[in-house]
């Protein structure tokens, strides 16, 4: 559901998701980008994650739940990185971001 | 923030984010929810109607069985097979394509009188076109009305609707419902309610369909069948007690047919007050700091209304008539009363009581609905022209005629517009049609006489509308 990868040169955590982003599997995939992000905010300078970038590589996503939309509000919302951007939306999930109000709170591309 | 803001809030951010998980399910997935909805409501008609009786100490838990009945079994009915997703039409001559698009989040405020049954309808025309509800509740109803919400919410999550797909409110106050109705994020306002809250409404910015009061007259002409008459009309006026707005306020007759139809009443139950008990059933039964109808007796049985007038009435009453002269302030009973009490007015002639029914149409009832018995098609004809409605039923008990679906062919509805006489948008009977935003594809089709006009003529002042338009439309 989830392909996470973390560049430590880069400081970059870099999550790919898979097509079907429903309810359930967005539990798991919660799971797995909070276990990995912590992780990666550990291996920072001094432990923290202020040059941390996250992204999420939404290329392969048809559909999106309510749930997966609370995991990226979640993660925008954290003050302890540097910054947060969705990314490779096609039209269809750039529009859900855009019904759920998600464009003017977060970077989407 | 406030607390208040803090709860709208966060309801708010749910209801959004429900909305944009709902604008992708296709007709099939959102028709799946709806019918996992129908049958959970409807499975549970009878504790649900207990409910909200015990609740709101008014009705009668049998009609109220009947009116969750028709706020699933027949809205359901309604909509079951109506397209609500994706492309509606596509006419390839015209070149216009329809889509349909939900709205977004609905605040759905509920009255007391129909709290299962207004809910269960409201959430089942939402969840038709992915339109994410929060349930307002009467305050005397919050745990009838909760707890339809949640069996309808538990049935709609398992059938694979969007979490928070609805929700419901349940420590209410007005500020909260204030909050609600303005939330820039509010698609759509579902009011069924008093005119003071569908006046907020209307004034909180976010658009809003409403209802209007009924006062609604039915006229018994001449033509009429007496008994059939009398025992439809009681059918309807004792349906739960006259708490449905469109039920029967008032009988009009000319005198020549007066004595055949208070025999008829009577041989329903009906008893016809004395004067002095008018009076007395006045000082309870209407506010006068309002002048309107007094909560204490709405929905309530003839016996506990003549208790509480004070007054002696005969075991087995089914209404109260009250035969008055004029319609206005001086008598209180001319106005809309939700409870089994009718005003009865005999007239010399048939243009007075027709006036006469005007009269009560326009006193406080205007644009809801109003009845006619009659077995003369011109006497139908020319009531239906003079009434200012949005339902004129036709020899059709008023309350259950108004909703539809039982006696007539209208769509089954607890929100009846009022047309502009009740400061709504429509007269029709709400239901899912009016939940969607349509958006209409235009593809190129040309208009002809357009492009083959000098449209340079249209600067010539001299050039008269006859000269532009004969040239216009010319045939060449």
């Amino acid at each position: 559901m989830v392909q996470i990868d973390y560049d430590d040169e880069k400081r970059e955590l870099h999550c790919r998701f898979g097509e079907h982003m429903d309810s359930v599997a967005s539990i798991d995939v919660a799971r797995c980008v909070d276990e990995r992000l912590n992780e990666a905010l550990q291996s920072g300078p001094g432990g923290t994650g202020k040059d941390l970038q996250v992204i999420f590589d939404l290329g392969k996503v048809e559909y999106i739940a309510s749930a997966f939309l609370r995991i990226c509000i979640t993660v925008a919302k954290r003050q302890d990185i540097e910054g947060f951007t969705v990314v490779k939306c096609n039209p269809s999930v750039k529009k859900i971001f855009s019904i759920a109000g998600l464009d003017k709170v977060m970077a989407i591309d | 923030m406030t607390e208040v803001q803090d709860v709208a809030n966060e309801m708010m951010v749910q209801a959004v984010l429900a909305a944009a998980e709902f604008d992708q399910f296709d007709q099939d997935r959102t028709d799946k929810i709806v019918e996992a909805v129908f049958r959970a409501g409807f499975d549970a008609r009878v504790s649900l109607a207990r409910m909200a009786v015990e609740e709101t100490g008014l009705g009668v838990w049998q009609h109220k069985v009947l009116k969750n009945v028709l706020a699933t079994q027949f809205v359901y009915g309604n909509i079951e097979h109506e397209k609500t997703v994706g492309e509606l039409s596509r006419d390839m001559k015209t070149g216009i394509v329809e889509i349909a698009q939900p709205m977004g989040p609905i605040f759905a405020i509920i009255p007391m009188t129909n709290p299962t049954s207004t809910t269960l309808f409201k959430i089942l025309i939402c969840l038709k076109t992915r339109n994410p509800i929060i349930i307002s509740p009467h305050h005397r109803a919050a745990g009838s009305s909760g707890e339809a919400a949640r069996i309808c919410y538990e049935a709609a999550l398992a059938a694979g609707a969007p979490e928070h797909c609805i929700q419901w409110i349940t420590k209410g106050s007005r500020e909260l419902t204030r909050t609600f109705m303005s939330d820039p994020n509010m698609a759509m306002i579902l009011a069924t309610g008093g005119t003071g809250l569908v006046t907020a409404a209307y004034s909180s910015g976010t658009p809003a369909i409403g209802v209007g009061p009924g006062n609604v007259p039915v006229f018994i002409d001449r033509s009429a069948d007496f008994p059939f008459a009398a025992k439809q009309i009681l059918a309807s006026k004792t349906f739960d007690n006259g708490t449905v707005c469109a039920s029967e306020q008032a009988v009009v007759m000319e005198t020549s047919v007066e004595e055949e139809m208070k025999t008829a009443f009577r041989n329903e139950g009906g008893y016809f007050l004395t004067p002095e008990e008018i009076k007395k059933v006045e000082g309870i039964a209407i506010n006068p700091e309002t002048n309107g109808m007094s909560a204490d007796i709405v929905g309530q049985f003839p016996a506990k209304i003549a208790q509480m007038a004070g007054i002696s009435i005969p075991e087995g009453t089914t209404a109260l008539f009250a035969q008055l002269d004029t319609v206005g302030p001086e008598e209180p009973l001319s106005g809309e009363v939700l409870a089994p009490i009718l005003a009865f007015y005999a007239k010399d002639s048939y243009e007075d009581a027709v006036k006469c029914c005007i009269s009560l149409n326009y006193r406080g009832g205007i644009g809801h609905t109003a009845s006619i018995y009659a077995n003369d098609e011109e006497r139908i004809d020319q009531f239906a022209e003079l009434m200012n409605a949005g339902r004129v039923v036709v020899n059709i008990p008023s309350a259950q005629g108004a909703v539809g679906g039982i006696f007539n062919s209208l769509l089954t509805s607890f929100t009846l517009g009022c047309g502009s006489g009740g400061k709504n948008i429509t007269t029709e009977n709400i239901s899912a049609r009016h939940l969607i935003n349509i958006k209409r594809v235009c593809r190129r089709r040309i208009n002809d006489r357009w492009f083959a006009f000098d449209t340079d003529k249209y600067l010539d002042e001299a050039l008269t509308v006859d000269t532009i338009m004969n040239d216009y439309n010319r045939n060449f």
